[in-house]
């Protein structure tokens, strides 16, 4: 009976271990026709619970820095441009043992959604061929989605900002200005940082909204 | 063939290795939890970053914050959060503890899913394949219990094992899926195809650490070997697991990668995770043959008075911490002892005397310090151990030795040359 057991459980385990190293295998690889194939299979076993992305810096890592700027409109008057961030980086560039890694990648990934950045591997081989596909101009319903959120979230965190920066519920509307600054490219590598070249967006006014504060 | 098979299943291997995971990623979380603890409410919280509104909008999964939006429902989540991955430290009932740890690292992490990197990803499965192992062999208090449980669960013991081993090659093919993933990913990349790539991260003020980050992308060279290394190390490290010299060179080039992220990339909790997993690379055998290697070298007898209740109490308390057992405790009057180490007996009457395997004779302050440093309960004691050894000799060990019998009763039959002698053998 107890042999029973061990090859039930050999066999049913062996099996789901067997399934799921096969598929994560196909479904963490870059696009290929097989991937192509069974892409729905593949998604539908690993989501939610074993979902996963390695691409880790790849195929190419980030080149720019993406920094955030807040005002505060009072009601008598407008604050200057203030960076609530960069403070935040030094303190935790100076020890690595703060929480500032995970706070500091709620105004990045903020900035990512707002802009839309779409990490679907397929999009750039589907907009080679039909160019002119909403998702190809970052007008589809997934994109528009996202781009709300980053809004939402970039105002909760300038409301955030603004509470630090002139008092808990002093603000009535916040504004938003990212910066995209690339630094220079190797060929410059003795250049500092501030040789680079630097873009600015600038986000309309929205309403305050209170946040608990950092 | 399938009887070899069979018993190779039915023995549980990585034992060792699925321990000290399970200690790994259990103080990760600990940290973790009490690191963020002062913006708890700002990252996860129902008033937070996402509130409670959104975060039920965003949210398609079991997810234990769903379930109220109460702050204090929240804080007491929180609270027990850290309480459960304390209890996955010290191995409390771990085939039990583990399931809870993973719900709530998993409804934290979903949370606020503006805040993950690939550390907390391959956390999350890991521990969800940890469930189906073993940890609690070592580092654990359950050990202890395990023998009652062994008879309920002879029974499905083979099972176990089976399942248990399973778990773990699981797990490794989790990491080596991961290496793979990210070095073909790479392996597709421009940046990473021109050897530049380490350049742009560490011009990222993200990933840089400054006055270090200059002196890396400064020097072409090694901005050139650091990106192709990378993409080496990912590309191949699944394969060099199979063969024992090249598995060996993975564990040291993928330490020195890690620990190299946390340090210049501030990644630290990412590098956390991922080398909590390289233990389980590691066999059991090689566990144990690393451990008598070291005992070999590092093993001490220690002989004491054992006509002393005070000299037998405080080895009875030394041994208590003596976890390696690294030291050995033998009464001075074992017969021949003394005549097999040639120590005199008046001098081990005088002073505890210790020996290394090479022969070597300690007493007094040098064994009690010979012993702290074999315990690791006892290290907060060394340097007051050595403190005092190098302002009063042997004269403040002596100044107890002498009085040891009226300790706990008794008159000091040590006579009084002894007390007085200064003669040092180290």
């Amino acid at each position: 009976m107890q042999r029973i057991l061990v090859w039930l459980t050999v066999l049913f385990l062996g099996t789901a271990a067997s399934v799921y190293v096969v598929n994560t295998f196909f479904y963490l690889t870059p696009p290929n026709p097989i991937k192509l194939q069974l892409y729905p299979i593949l998604y539908a076993l690993e989501h939610p619970f074993f979902a996963q992305n390695w691409h880790l810096f790849a195929p190419n890592p980030i080149k720019t820095n993406f920094i955030l700027a807040i005002r505060c409109r009072l009601s008598d008057r407008i604050t200057p441009w203030y960076d609530p961030y960069t403070p935040l980086l030094a303190a935790h560039q100076r020890n690595r043992f703060t929480p500032m890694g995970k706070v500091l990648r709620i105004p990045q990934n903020a900035i990512f959604a707002f802009l839309g950045r779409n990490t679907d591997e397929w999009l750039p081989l589907l907009c080679k061929q039909k160019r002119d596909l909403l998702s190809c101009r970052g007008e589809d319903v997934v994109t528009k989605k996202q781009r709300d959120l980053g809004k939402f979230l970039l105002q909760r965190l300038s409301s955030a900002a603004c509470d630090d920066l002139v008092g808990a519920g002093q603000a009535v509307a916040v504004q938003v200005r990212i910066y995209l600054h690339r630094p220079p490219p190797i060929s410059q590598r003795h250049l500092p940082n501030e040789a680079g070249s630097t873009t600015y967006l600038t986000l309309p006014w929205t309403p305050y909204m209170p946040v608990p504060p950092i | 063939m399938g009887a070899r098979f069979l018993s190779w299943l039915t023995t549980e291997h990585w034992r060792i290795g699925a321990g000290l995971l399970r200690v790994s990623l259990g103080v990760w979380a600990v940290y973790f939890y009490l690191l963020h603890w002062p913006y708890r409410a700002y990252l996860w919280g129902p008033t937070g970053i996402v509130p409670f509104e959104k975060f039920v909008e965003l949210n398609d999964s079991v997810n234990v914050f769903a379930w109220s939006s109460s702050s204090i429902y929240f804080e007491s989540v929180y609270l027990s959060a850290v309480i459960v991955a304390v209890l996955v430290v010290i191995g409390f009932l771990p085939r039990l503890i583990i399931p809870i740890h993973w719900f709530l690292i998993w409804s934290m992490q979903e949370r606020n899913p503006f805040l993950g990197d690939g550390g907390d990803n391959i956390m999350r499965i890991v521990l969800l394949f940890l469930v189906l192992v073993n940890t609690g062999s070592i580092l654990s208090v359950h050990r202890t219990r395990s023998r009652s449980d062994a008879v309920s669960l002879a029974f499905l013991r083979p099972a176990l094992e089976v399942t248990h081993n399973i778990g773990v090659l699981l797990i490794i093919a989790q990491l080596c899926m991961m290496y793979m993933s990210t070095g073909l990913y790479k392996v597709m990349g421009e940046l990473w195809q021109n050897g530049t790539a380490l350049y742009y991260i560490l011009r990222v003020d993200e990933f840089s650490w400054p006055g270090v980050a200059e002196f890396i992308y400064r020097n072409t060279f090694l901005v050139v070997a650091g990106t192709y290394a990378t993409v080496l190390f990912e590309v191949t490290f699944a394969p060099s697991l199979l063969n024992r010299w090249t598995r060996y060179l993975m564990i040291a080039a993928g330490s020195f990668f890690h620990l190299g992220i946390a340090a210049v990339m501030g990644l630290v909790t990412f590098g956390w995770s991922i080398l909590s997993i390289y233990p389980l690379l590691v066999t059991d055998m090689e566990y144990q043959g690393v451990a008598a290697w070291i005992r070999r070298r590092s093993r001490l007898t220690v002989l004491y008075d054992a006509d002393c209740a005070f000299c037998a109490r405080t080895v009875r308390l030394m041994d208590a911490a003596n976890l390696l057992s690294l030291v050995e405790f033998v009464p001075f009057q074992q017969l021949g002892i003394l005549t097999h180490f040639s120590i005199p007996l008046a001098r081990a009457k005088q002073r505890m005397q210790s020996v290394t395997p090479d022969g070597t004779i300690a007493e007094g302050m040098v064994s009690l310090a010979q012993i702290c440093s074999r315990s690791p309960m006892l290290w907060p004691l060394l340097p007051l151990v050595w403190i005092g050894r190098i302002l009063f000799g042997h004269r403040l060990y002596d100044l107890v030795a002498c009085r040891r019998y009226l300790f706990l009763g008794g008159s000091c039959p040590v006579e009084p040359e002894f007390a007085e002698n200064k003669e040092r053998v180290q």
